[in-house]
């Protein structure tokens, strides 16, 4: 389990350019989804790269689901040589993508993103609309569903006049 | 009338005034801090008792099945209270989605959603929109701790059924 705030924290502490994306983006939207882990998208840059791994180091990333023997070090070059990482931190679970499909990389996430304060402090996250391309781009059975509450959300927030 | 025994739920929002006036019964959803914590203190009231998230029981099987609640349940949405002088206080103006007329007019249209609309099609899917409702008066931080506590519930419920599985 995740503790989000902590995540949060430590990659904002450490300036790394993210944005939220993933089942907690679809949340602070208003989704009614429940999520174990916190998926974020971040700048392939080696300056953003360097602070990524900064900010992780002291949470002891390693792969999740790998074997415990399997040598693992999350530093610049391995996360250059990647570009999706589903981790275990000291935090909780934690994907990390360097491109969302339906969308593309780090700067038109950013483009389809929108600011919310998120324990008191600004955070990118992923839009509605945003979500929806990536979810009707990944196409799994349990993406239709969030497809269909997150268009209801969106027309709801119409309807009612919010953003 | 005996005091003590049951207590007339709180209802001094639209949507629950609404719901109590046409004889739905409230029913609360699954309490963002199943711990019964509120460290920021800005959840305001909150339901208590009430019937328990479908999905606990799957849990405890070992089942991933996030347990969005039956379809046939009305939660009460809920507005937390504004503090003075917080954090909080900000985020609840700055980001509080629905205010009570907004409220009124969302319950009108997730009761009925207009035919032909996306509401109408997620219905038609399954998903209760009357957690979203519930979700859109809380602010994206309130959203975010209770969907993680829910979670949290889940993994301890998933435990428990493991190590029943294993005696």
């Amino acid at each position: 389990m995740i503790n989000l705030q902590k995540a949060l924290d430590a990659l904002r502490d450490s300036g790394v350019e993210f944005v939220l994306i993933g089942g907690a983006a679809m949340v602070a939207h208003g989704s009614a989804q429940v999520t174990q882990d916190l998926d974020i998208c971040y700048e392939r840059s080696r300056e953003n790269i360097s602070r990524l791994a900064r900010a992780l180091a002291p949470t002891h990333p390693r792969l999740r689901g790998a074997p415990g023997d399997l040598p693992f070090r999350f530093d610049v070059e391995t996360i250059e040589r990647g570009l999706n990482f589903t981790l275990t931190t000291d935090f909780g679970d934690l994907d990390l993508m360097g491109e969302v499909a339906g969308l593309g990389p780090y700067s038109a996430v950013r483009a389809a993103s929108e600011s919310m304060l998120v324990f008191g402090e600004s955070c990118k996250l992923l839009s509605l609309v945003g979500l929806i391309k990536a979810k009707k781009a990944a196409g799994r059975p349990r993406d239709l569903a969030a497809v269909a509450e997150l268009e209801a959300l969106r027309e709801l927030r119409r309807k009612l006049g919010n953003k | 009338m005996s005091r003590g025994l049951a207590r007339e739920p709180r209802r001094s929002n639209p949507v629950a005034r609404r719901a109590a006036l046409e004889g739905v019964r409230a029913c609360p959803v699954a309490a963002p801090n199943l711990r019964g914590e509120d460290p920021e203190g800005t959840r305001g009231e909150r339901s208590r008792g009430g019937k328990p998230f479908s999905g606990f029981p799957a849990a405890l099987h070992g089942s991933r099945n996030t347990g969005r609640g039956s379809r046939r349940s009305l939660p009460e949405a809920r507005f937390p209270k504004p503090r003075l002088n917080s954090i909080n206080r900000c985020e609840i103006i700055s980001q509080m989605s629905l205010t009570a007329q907004q409220a009124e007019r969302a319950f009108a249209l997730i009761a009925n959603p207009p035919p032909g609309s996306k509401l109408a099609a997620a219905k038609e899917f399954g998903i209760d929109l009357t957690l979203l409702l519930a979700n859109l008066a809380l602010t994206p931080t309130e959203r975010l701790q209770k969907a993680f506590a829910v979670a949290a519930f889940h993994e301890e419920l998933r435990q428990a059924g493991q190590r029943h599985r294993m005696k």
